[in-house]
Parts: structure tokens; sequence; C-alpha cells
């Protein structure tokens, strides 16, 4: 019995990260940001948070994504839009609900220590997670990917649910999402101020950019392996999550250091 | 997410134990261990051999079956009555409750306490056996299917089904397995980094009272979480998640307290300025 719980548990974990840019891919750029807090910014996180770290709250939004207070923001998960530059009624252009979410955040929080607790503490949670999505390549122009489907070990599989954390799986699945952060977190000091400078509508072309390249990877049979796309794609995952985490440390210190 | 929710289902069915895990075992260990003063993880990491407590976070199971350890199998549960006061051994041996005679988790740490108090006693081993004792036994006493309420209907026979899944599941199971992993994918030292954030004063409220006090609490609150459960409820993948957002919050709340109250028994013991943690 303890080999088939053992056995199940490992399968767990794989799973679990087969489904995470929602859990330990926004865990690992929750982790990385936080190693970039100011200590004053980390402090006044945390008293709004409960004490707690910004980590525990990486994937909060998918958790309460159906529940109703918050089914609102279903949508601002991934790009369902069908085209790239989508436009409001009166046809002026418009970014992703992710973007758009995040910059409304960032302005309403300029003073935010005249608004109500709950409120910080909510924004505090969606931009931990949206930062993460509006990096992840599949969440870009989603209705181009949905329907894609990959062979992976002999199994089919979704394109989306491959990028969103199988990639990272098969290529360290013994690392905490802790430890994979610290893997991560190389960049010198001026490389980590260049990923920074920009704001959210250049992040996000950014990411359109990376979206196709990844998917220009892809084999023609969508049979993949480690040899024709995991060990190239990893790159793109590690550079996506990594440049996440540092941007998203430099939101929350603009918000919270002071 | 339906490959996690299916995974979930399997693991599920097929345990039918009620024990934390192994992963929360080492979780609780890791807080007490990032918890303990310099003087008793010294003694400690001496007294394991250059171990730490960690290593032998699921000691205990491991060695249930071997005949030096096979008086523990009793030292996992503890039977509590309506008032939420722990059954001494005596009461519990007369209990008709089912499980509750061999209910002596309580009676267990406490045996292991007194051992260590007077360790001089002791040969190595003995201090070594009844450090790994206390480590298991803590993780126990903060496990809600552990507690045997003489009142209510066992964690056991409060089952649930899930959409996609033929079997039906018990709730004690899902404590084990699930009441943290369905949410957090922790390694040992991110339990640390995510649980071991108290205050002071907030350690010194979790580790007040006796030993006896703590179980006595803890009773209250497993109460509450035992009824979060309806026994014959149906869930889908949207609605477990949702019921699961109530549970996350108290099971990492349960963990974070064995931690540290885990440290203060072995504070209390291995040094000598550490503030004294009494049985009863």
């Amino acid at each position: 019995m303890k080999r088939v719980i053992f056995a199940l548990l490992f399968a767990l974990i794989a799973a679990s990260s087969a489904v995470a840019w929602d859990s330990r891919g926004h865990s690992t750029v929750a982790y990385l940001a936080e190693r970039h807090l100011t200590p004053r910014a980390k402090a006044n996180i945390e008293r709004y948070i409960n004490g707690k770290s910004i980590v525990y709250y990486a994937s909060w939004m998918d958790y309460n994504r159906t529940d109703p207070p918050f089914d609102v923001t279903n949508d601002w998960h991934v790009d369902y839009w069908t085209d790239k530059q989508r436009t409001d009624s009166e046809g002026n252009p418009q970014p992703p609900l992710s973007v758009s979410q995040i910059k409304r955040i960032v302005a309403e929080m300029g003073d935010f220590r005249t608004m109500p607790d709950s409120l910080v503490n909510i924004n505090i949670k969606y931009l931990v997670h949206l930062v993460g999505d509006m990096h992840c390549p599949v969440h870009i122009d989603f209705p181009r990917f949905r329907p894609v489907r990959v062979t992976v070990d002999g199994k089919t599989t979704k394109y989306h649910a491959m990028w969103d954390g199988m990639i990272v799986s098969k290529k360290h699945k013994e690392l905490s999402a802790m430890q994979f952060a610290r893997e991560l977190d190389k960049f010198s000091t001026e490389q980590i101020a260049t990923t920074q400078q920009g704001t959210p509508d250049d992040w996000y072309a950014e990411t359109v950019r990376e979206a196709d390249k990844a998917f220009k990877l892809l084999p023609e049979d969508k049979i993949v392996t480690y040899d024709n796309y995991f060990n190239k794609a990893i790159e793109i995952v590690e550079e996506r999550l990594t440049v996440a985490g540092y941007r998203l440390a430099v939101i929350l210190n603009s918000i919270f250091d002071k | 997410m339906k490959q996690f929710f299916a995974i979930i289902i399997t693991l599920l069915v097929a345990h039918n134990a009620s024990a934390w895990s192994g992963a929360i075992h080492s979780g609780i260990a890791a807080i007490a261990d990032a918890n303990l003063t310099a003087d008793a993880k010294s003694a400690i990491d001496e007294a394991l051999e250059g171990h730490s407590i960690i290593y032998y976070a699921h000691w205990m199971d491991d060695v249930a079956d071997s005949e030096t350890h096979k008086h523990t199998k009793s030292w996992h549960n503890v039977a509590i009555t309506p008032k939420n006061v722990p059954l001494s051994a005596k009461k519990a041996a007369k209990s008709k409750v089912k499980g509750a005679s061999n209910a002596l988790a309580l009676e267990g740490l406490v045996t292991a306490i007194n051992a260590l108090t007077n360790r001089s006693a002791l040969t190595t081993q003995q201090v070594a056996d009844n450090i790994r004792y206390i480590v298991s036994i803590v993780c126990d006493l903060h496990c809600p299917p552990h507690y045997i309420f003489t009142d209510t209907p066992a964690w056991s026979d409060v089952t649930y089904t899930l959409a996609g899944n033929k079997h039906t599941l018990k709730y004690s199971a899902f404590w084990e397995y699930s009441a943290i992993r369905h949410t957090f994918i922790w390694k040992t030292q991110e339990f640390v980094h995510q649980l071991s954030r108290k205050s002071p004063e907030q350690v010194a409220a979790l580790t007040a009272g006796s030993i006896t006090d703590w179980v006595s609490r803890n009773a209250e609150q497993y109460r509450v979480v035992l009824g979060m459960m309806e026994s014959g409820a149906h869930f889908n993948e949207r609605t477990f998640r949702l019921w699961n957002n109530k549970i996350y919050p108290i099971s990492t709340e349960i963990v974070a307290t064995a931690g540290y109250r885990l440290a203060a028994i072995l504070n209390s013991l291995f040094d000598e300025k550490a503030p004294r943690v009494k049985t009863k």
C-alpha cells in the first residue's frame, strides 16, 4: 500500500505542476518577487495579508475564480479575444483584461493607506497572480492555442496544459517553487533594472512575441520530446517566470515602499 | 486541473488510514526545528547523531511493527469527552466507543516527556527514541481525525463522493492528504517559509497552558472541522474547490500551531532557559 501511495503522490506532484503556472509557476514568480521586495514594501504588504507571504496567495485567484463574489475575475486570467488588437465599442485599442486590471490596480493603489484594508488585501492577491498570468505565453491569444493538441510520452494533451506547467515538471520536477525561484534569480543588477523598465503594455507586447516564438518551436507532427521541444521551451518558460518575478517586485515596491 | 482532481480522487480512494501524510509530518518538524533555541537544537541534533528532527518526522509510523516499538501503536489517537476533555487511559480502556481504548497518544506523549525529563537514567538510544516519539505524537495530536469524540460519529463514518468517481470517500482520508495538498504543493522548507511567521505574542498564545489544555483546545476546534463535512455530501470539481477554500486556511494554521508547540516542548526539555511546558 505504501508503494501505491508513494507512486500516487509522485503523480500528484507531477500533475499539480501540470496545472500550474497557477501553482508552481505562480509560486515561483511570487517567491522571486519576494526576494526583491524592499524591507519596507514587504512589511507594508504583509500587514495587509495577515502576516502571510505573498506566495501563500500566488494562486488565490485561481482557487476563487468561480466563487460568486469573485466570479467577475474569471475572465481576467487569459486572453480570450480572437484578434490580437482588441477594441472597445468606439474602436479604441484595448489591452487584455489581465493588463488593464494591473494598470487599474496600480493607479488606484497610489495612496493605499487611504483605502479599506480589505480592498488593499484583495488588490495584492490580484497583482501577485495577474503579473504571472500576463507573462505566460499560452495565456495570450488563448483561442488560437486552445484547440491545439500535442503528444507527450504517447499521450495526447492540450498545448495549453503542457505550457502551464508540464515543461517545468519535465525539466525540474525535483525542485520546490522556492528553490526554483532561487535558481532563476541570477540576473545582474543592470539586467534586472532593464527588465523592470517599460509598462505593462510593453510587457504584454513582449509576451505576444514570446508566445509566437514558443508556438513555432512545436514540431509539425506535434509529437513533443525532450530533444525537439522541452529542452528549448524550458528556456522560454524560465525567462518568462524570471521577468514576471522581477516585474512583480517593481510594481509592489512602487506601491508599498513609502 | 481535471488531471489533478482525478489523482486526488485516486489518492483518497487508495488510502484508508488516518494520519498526516509524511510530507505534513516533515513540514511540522521543520517549523519546530526552525523555532528551537540554539541550545535545544544542539542537544537534540547530538542525541540524534547529527540528524535533525525533520529526518525522523514520521519515524514512529515506520517502526510501529517492530518488536521494540510495538507499544507505540496506541500512541496515535486521543479519545475526547463531550466537554472536550481527553479521556484518561483508565476511562478509555472501559469505553465502548470504537477505537477509544487504544487512543493513548496523550499518555504516550507524557511518558516520553517524563522519560526525557529524567534522561540521565536513559541510554543514548532511549533518549533518541523518546525525542522521535514526541515528534510523531505531537504531529498526530494536531491532526483532526486523530480525535475520537465519544459523542459524535467516527471520522471514518463521515463520507462524501466526488463527480466522476464511483467510490465513497472518507473525510478522515481527505484530511490526511488533501486538506493542504489540494491547494499547496509545498516541500519541507516551504512549510517553514509560509507558516513559521508568528510574532512572539502569537506564539505565546498558541503555547499557553499545559499540553492537556492544548488537546482540549484542539478538540474544540476539530469538532467544528468535523462538522464542516456533511456526511453523504456530493461534490463536483468546482464545489470541491470552493469547499477546500474554507478548509486550507484552517489546516495550514493547525500545522503551524503543531510546529510551534513541538518546538516549545523540545525547548522546555533541552534548554534550561526556555519556558517550561507542563503536561497537566
